[in-house]
């Protein structure tokens, strides 16, 4: 170890180390709302959807298109038929009427006449 | 009022600028009519649409098709859980991003189902299965 005038000097390493040292920002720790990971189920649109969140924020799943969904989604979804995909579960027949008792449909505007000519 | 074209969209649509096919996104929505006067030949773009009218929706149609004799078609489409005023139109245009740029296509307002009150279930349109289909140009 090289020394001077009586000081002692640091070693290539050792002044590295505490360079490094001097580099490292401290670690702030900040409170995250931590969401468990729920189950994601993968399924194939029959229809277009539009839905909403909890938090009021749109989703729009393309017919054709496959996507990967919550589990309670993709059962409602598949039972509905508005999806094909695997149920999680086996469901009763009165889940099955319950699931898709409050659906209203709007139909047979066409006939009414949009043409335009 | 009764069920009709945008005169403006449809003039777009003879330029070639309208394509109903994968290359554009066509998307519909279901609206309050106490918030929007349609008027189908001046309306020309989403944003002559209040924002207070646009009940439920976009939803992005899926699956678009063009028949022969000018019919076009799509996948049926479900608004979820639908929740908020009457509901007494659907209107479908084509999406590019801002509303100022969305080109109105089709109003529909006379149909089986409508006006629909909106209940919190779900309210599935479903296009006719007829010889017209969505519409017949």
């Amino acid at each position: 170890m090289p020394t001077h005038l009586g000081l002692r000097l640091p070693s290539y390493f050792e002044r590295r180390r505490l360079k490094e040292a001097k580099a490292l920002e401290p670690v702030v720790f900040a409170p995250v709302r931590r969401n468990p990971l729920k189950p994601q189920i993968k399924i194939k649109m029959h229809q277009s959807i539009h839905g909403r969140f909890k938090d009021g924020k749109h989703y729009d799943l393309e017919a054709g298109k496959s996507y990967w969904v919550d589990q309670e989604k993709a059962d409602e979804f598949i039972v509905k038929n508005y999806a094909s995909g695997i149920l999680s579960r086996p469901y009763s027949d009165d889940e099955m009427a319950n699931i898709r008792s409050n659906i209203q449909v709007i139909t047979n505007f066409s006939q009414e006449g949009l043409t335009n000519g | 009022m009764a069920n009709g074209f945008y005169q403006l969209g449809m003039t777009e649509w003879a330029k070639g600028l309208i394509h109903w096919s994968a290359t554009d996104t066509m998307r519909c929505i279901l609206g309050d009519a106490a918030d929007y006067a349609v008027d189908l030949a001046t309306h020309d773009f989403l944003a002559d649409v209040a924002g207070a009218a646009r009940e439920e929706g976009p939803v992005t149609l899926g699956t678009l098709a063009t028949l022969a004799d000018g019919v076009i078609d799509a996948a049926d489409i479900t608004f979820t859980a639908a929740a908020g005023d009457p509901c007494e139109f659907l209107l479908i245009y084509k999406f590019v991003t801002v509303d100022g740029d969305s080109n109105l296509l089709i109003y529909i307002d006379t149909a089986t189902g409508l006006p629909v009150t909106l209940n919190g279930g779900d309210v599935t349109v479903q296009w006719d299965s007829g010889s017209n289909r969505i519409a017949k140009i």
